[in-house]
């Protein structure tokens, strides 16, 4: 596998200091910031909570507690991948019938169909979530320049 | 040769991460050549638009399907990885 195009992680979509207990509350804490910055178009809010009920994202690494949650192309007006690195942690169901998961870590893929360079992104993320000092790296960063800095590095490295 | 399904909710994102290491392992264990990948969404499997002879999901297993079914999780998190390598190419062994 080639080099990932990580422009897609950039440190203002990266949001540190969320609360919120579900995964529809922090949807709808979302949905305003993407409509203001145009990244998806009205009814996203609907959308991926109806997604995220039907396929839950929820995904439990050995390391760390994580969801990827993401809805269908044409609710997304410009490509983006969002990291919500929230305090506490965010309930969400298990992806493929697993248990349900408190996630640590919050990664909104804002992608559109059969863009291959923004599949390999996902691909490279799940590399990164996999390694324990990756994922130590991303969690103790302090900054939103940072959070973004590290992953784009790590997903780098988890593609080289 | 063998048609494996891979769906997930779209058919796009998890799908094709989970396609990659199955790729690896079968082509790893000599089954190159033996075998098609086909990913699309679990409401393409479950409407029967899609047949396969091994489903990988990283849904729930759909209903009414007929052929074996193994989970895409692990692949994705690594987390068990070891047990589904082992329930796909047990599969592709049988039908050697």
């Amino acid at each position: 596998m080639g080099r990932v195009d990580t422009s897609l992680i950039g440190p203002d979509l990266v949001f540190m200091d969320l609360r919120a207990c579900d995964a529809s509350e922090l949807f709808a804490w979302l949905e305003p910031v993407y409509l203001d910055r145009g990244l998806v178009r009205e009814g996203w809010l609907e959308a991926i909570c109806a997604r995220e009920e039907a396929y839950p994202t929820g995904l439990t690494f050995d390391s760390v507690a994580v969801a990827i949650p993401h809805v269908e192309p044409e609710h997304i007006a410009s490509p983006y991948i969002s990291v919500i690195r929230p305090r506490g942690t965010v309930r969400f169901g298990g992806m493929g019938g697993m248990p349900e998961v408190d996630a640590q870590l919050v990664v909104n893929l804002g992608l559109q169909a059969h863009e291959e360079d923004q599949v390999l992104v996902v691909q490279a993320l799940m590399g990164v979530f996999a390694r324990r000092e990756a994922v130590d790296e991303i969690m103790s960063a302090t900054t939103r320049e940072d959070v973004a800095a590290t992953m784009r590095r790590w997903c780098q490295e988890c593609s080289a | 040769m063998t048609t494996i399904v891979l769906a997930c909710g779209s058919g796009i994102a998890t799908s094709t991460a989970v396609a990659t290491r199955v790729r690896e392992v079968l082509d790893e264990n000599g089954y190159a050549g033996d075998y098609d990948i086909v990913q699309c969404s679990v409401s393409e499997v479950e409407s029967g638009s899609v047949t396969a002879d091994l489903l990988i999901a990283t849904t729930d297993k759909p209903e009414g399907i007929s052929c074996p079914f193994v989970s895409g999780i692990p692949f994705l998190t690594g987390v068990e990885r070891d047990a589904a390598e082992r329930a796909v190419l047990d599969f592709m062994e049988e039908r050697r």
